[in-house]
């Protein structure tokens, strides 16, 4: 079986364990959808009160929070499976996906999707078209920016879980450095001071996900699409380089 | 003559449960439908202080369901019941101060913290006097051997040293009965014995009112002096343990090594309980035929190299008497 | 069961609360490094917005930033995670054990996470708030507004406790409680005032939260940080002490549901 062919199989196996369950999803996801509003509307309210923030008004912030909830919906209804890598670890089960014949990494990503995740993934429409102000005569350029900032959320998953490899009982650890990332890139950044920038865009890659998007839908440039695209394939094999070496130590730790 | 302490009158609980629809037309209208399952019905016994009682049956018999009505846990659809002179769910925390619980594979443990801390908040919860309380605690540790494990975080123990740790637990507050739902299950054979030993320690020594449940019946011969057997929620006996052996006493096991290599056996009174390679076992019902006869017999037909006669096991028993009193069902 | 007996265990499971959170330095460093996180993203935000348009509102940037140090201190200060810890137990039957005593399970789990919330104020208040100024780079509210802060912080844990306790036996009824958690959660920064004080909200929507128990957890406390007359932090603080007194009573009542809903076997 192909990579792709064994991804799809994966992701297959938890669409019908969503479906076998199917009021269970249609709950989780309309109840994310809900709080991702109710969340919203502290920004409507600063807005109507302060105008605007160096440049930046209501419908930027809710562009902003369309690619959020874009990409961290598709990195968790995809991939949810990366943020179960320290209890994995801590209980051994890595071992089972280790002695298979394929690399552990897509059989860990794709081994749970987060049905609520889904509801994320549909209010980034709302938030787009709705508050946002966008036609949906861009779609094409807005999905293609969508899902590349997806693909910089999910390396950096992969990348800040990766570390429980290194700190034993990292989990909750782990969970705090998503956060930040998450915080990070649901605040208007681009008022931001240089030294915050340099971190946005390189250890807390925020500013791939919502910055950029955003600043290429306000103006669209080839340039900076081409540059999120090169950051999307550096933090994937980054990604990949950090996760390798975390499991070349823990089967080295495993056999000493 | 000793006063009851545990008294269960017609005790009955139903549950409702929901069943998937046939594949039909009235899929369409609801994926299940609701139906009552009858757990226990009709259960009446006594227990006196001190006895040491199993409730033997198998799964989903209403062993646990007996159990946690009689802790307070769970209402009953009818009947009563009175655990030292209280009625369990309608004065469940006045009861908790006369019961210990020892539920297999749960803990009264915090994990993270060292077991002498969880004990601490235990005698506050028990409003136990703090002299009293490291008495109890020091004559638990000494009876249990606990001294090495309380100042260890209860998540970095053995299921057995967990299991012995949370006995103490339920025993801080020194209760007068004790309820044991499967308190061995996950554990290997030394930490079994090791409990086992530990509970016969502490009947002995506190005079505790047990009532066990367990699928081991081997946790039973060891600790229990009387029997209560239950399928589908019903009593199937009641008897004390000797008795019980003794009813059954008159059932031999003969086990047979042959140098033959198909040994075949048949003949009236006697069971062919495993047939294998150089090897046989027959259960003999004395009653019907001589131990001697069928032994003098087996010598005659087979060349026989190793022979051994045992009493009938417990299991054995068990699983004669569900054999022979669910048969017309 | 006696007064005495009840605040006994509740001391006793606020000092284990207290010990296990303690030993838990890597979650406290994390807790640190997400709340510099937020204060240093959200400081640049506030230092962007134009100071004539919340001058109007009494307010200045340094305010803004004061403001949200405290109510993210209370936030990062709260065990939340309790919610799924007891979930859990819920789910799992550990719950059997905890409910046969003879103190209300209530007590405990109020005195385990107030212990926590504790130990995390504890730590965290130091070091949150020396940042705190050092981003705002002025506008100190002064020590004895600090101290009145923290201890308003204080008085938010068996709020935060309790409603936590509380969702999390919501699964009892709903099964999965993690919907009704998420709407709580994002009530709590919507209505709670978590990134900017209710004064900036439409006035409709600042009475209603209000008359909600969110300002309660956390723009009471942050209301100490901003400027304002001692009568409005008077009127805070007993908003706050109505919403304990509520809501324990609700706690209690719930613990009690709790263990009527097991005993009848009608649990979701």
């Amino acid at each position: 079986m192909t990579l792709p062919a064994y991804v799809l199989a994966l992701l297959a196996a938890n669409l019908r364990e969503h479906y076998s369950n199917a009021g269970r999803a249609l709950i989780f996801a309309g109840f994310m959808f809900a709080q991702n509003l109710i969340f919203f509307l502290a920004w409507v309210f600063f807005f109507g009160s302060v105008g605007e923030v160096q440049g930046w008004r209501l419908q930027d912030v809710s562009m902003l929070y369309g690619f959020l909830a874009f990409a961290f919906g598709v990195a968790l209804f995809l991939c949810d499976g990366i943020r179960t890598l320290p209890l994995c670890i801590q209980d051994g089960s890595l071992d089972a996906l280790i002695v298979r014949p394929r690399h552990p990494l897509p059989a860990l990503m794709f081994s749970r999707s987060s049905v609520s995740s889904l509801g994320d993934v549909l209010s980034a429409p709302l938030y787009w078209f709705v508050f946002g102000g966008l036609t949906v005569d861009r779609l094409p350029v807005l999905l293609g920016v969508a899902l590349l900032a997806a693909a910089v959320l999910q390396a950096a998953t992969v990348l800040t879980y990766s570390v429980a490899f290194w700190l034993s009982g990292g989990g909750r650890f782990s969970d705090q450095l998503f956060e930040i990332l998450i915080i990070a890139a649901a605040v208007p950044q681009h008022g931001q001071p240089l030294g915050i920038k340099l971190v946005l865009f390189t250890a807390i890659p925020a500013g791939f996900v919502t910055l950029i998007p955003v600043s290429l839908m306000r103006n669209f440039d080839a340039w900076l699409l081409a540059g999120l695209a090169a950051a999307a394939l550096a933090y994937a094999a980054a990604a990949v380089l950090v996760f390798n070496a975390g499991l070349k130590r823990y089967i080295s730790q495993a056999a000493s | 003559m000793p006063e009851n302490i545990i008294v269960a009158e017609r005790l009955g609980r139903d549950f409702t449960m929901r069943r998937p629809v046939k594949p039909g037309w009235r899929g369409w209208l609801a994926k299940s439908v609701k139906h009552t399952v009858e757990a226990v019905a009709e259960l009446s016994f006594t227990i006196e202080a001190g006895a040491k009682v199993a409730f033997i049956g198998p799964n989903g018999a209403g062993k646990s369901t007996t159990l946690r009505m009689l802790c307070g846990l769970l209402r009953p659809t009818s009947g009563m019941a009175q655990v030292c002179g209280l009625v369990p769910w309608k004065e469940t925390r006045r009861l908790a101060q006369s019961i210990g619980l020892v539920f297999g594979q749960r803990s009264h443990l915090w994990p993270s913290l060292p077991v002498r801390d969880s004990y601490d908040l235990l005698a506050k919860i028990y409003d136990l006097e703090p002299e009293a309380y490291r008495a109890q605690r020091a004559r638990l540790a000494a009876v249990f051997g606990l001294d090495e494990l309380l100042a260890q975080p209860a998540r970095t123990l053995s299921l057995g040293q967990r299991t012995r740790c949370d006995l103490g637990a339920a025993l801080l507050h020194q209760p007068p009965v004790l309820f044991l739902d499967e308190p061995t299950i996950g554990l290997d054979v030394v930490a079994k014995a090791l409990l086992r030993d530990h509970l016969n320690l502490l009947a002995h020594e506190f005079n505790t009112t047990i009532l066990l449940t367990s699928h081991d019946t081997d946790d039973i011969e060891r600790i229990c002096d009387r029997v209560i057997l239950i399928d589908r929620g019903r009593k199937l006996l009641d008897t004390s343990l000797g008795e019980l052996q003794r009813d059954y006493n008159r059932f031999k096991t003969l086990r047979l090594a042959t140098a033959g290599e198909a040994p075949a056996y048949a003949r009236g009174g006697v069971t062919v309980v495993e047939q294998g390679l150089h090897r046989l076992v027959l259960t003999v019902d004395t009653c019907a035929v001589a131990l001697e006869q069928v032994i003098a017999d087996c010598l005659g037909r087979f060349s026989v190299q190793d022979i051994a006669i045992e009493g009938m096991p417990l299991e054995e028993i068990v699983k004669n008497i569900y054999a022979t009193r669910l048969e017309p069902q | 069961m006696r007064p005495g007996h009840g605040i006994a265990v509740l001391a006793e499971s606020a000092r284990l609360g207290l010990k296990h959170t303690l030993g838990e330095r890597l979650l406290l460093l994390g807790s640190f490094l997400l709340y510099g996180a937020v204060m240093l993203t959200y400081s640049a935000v506030f230092r962007a917005v134009g100071t004539s348009s919340i001058a109007g509102f009494g307010l200045s940037q340094a305010n803004l930033i004061w403001y949200m140090g405290v109510t993210e201190l209370v936030l990062f200060c709260t065990p939340t995670f309790q919610f799924r810890e007891f979930q859990h137990e819920i789910h799992s039957g550990d719950i059997d054990l905890l409910l046969v005593r003879p103190c209300p399970l209530w007590i405990v789990k109020l005195g385990d996470g107030t212990g926590r919330f504790w130990a995390r104020l504890l730590v965290l208040s130091v070091p949150c708030l020396t940042l705190t100024g050092i981003v705002a780079g002025g506008g100190f509210p002064g020590i004895g507004r600090m101290a009145g802060a923290l201890l308003c912080a204080g008085l938010a844990s068996p709020l935060l406790t309790a409603s936590l306790f509380m969702l999390g036996a919501s699964c009892l009824w709903v099964r999965h409680a993690d919907p009704i958690y998420w709407i709580w959660h994002k009530c709590l920064f919507l209505l709670g005032g978590l990134l900017w004080p209710l004064a900036l909200y439409p006035a409709a929507v600042r009475h209603f939260a209000w008359a909600t128990p969110f300002p309660a957890m956390i723009a009471a406390p942050a209301q100490w940080g901003l400027p304002g007359g001692e009568w409005w932090l008077a009127a805070a603080l007993l908003h706050q002490l109505f919403w304990v007194a509520a809501i324990l009573l609700v706690m209690a009542k719930a613990g009690n549901a709790m263990l009527r809903t097991i005993q009848g076997g009608d649990a979701a």
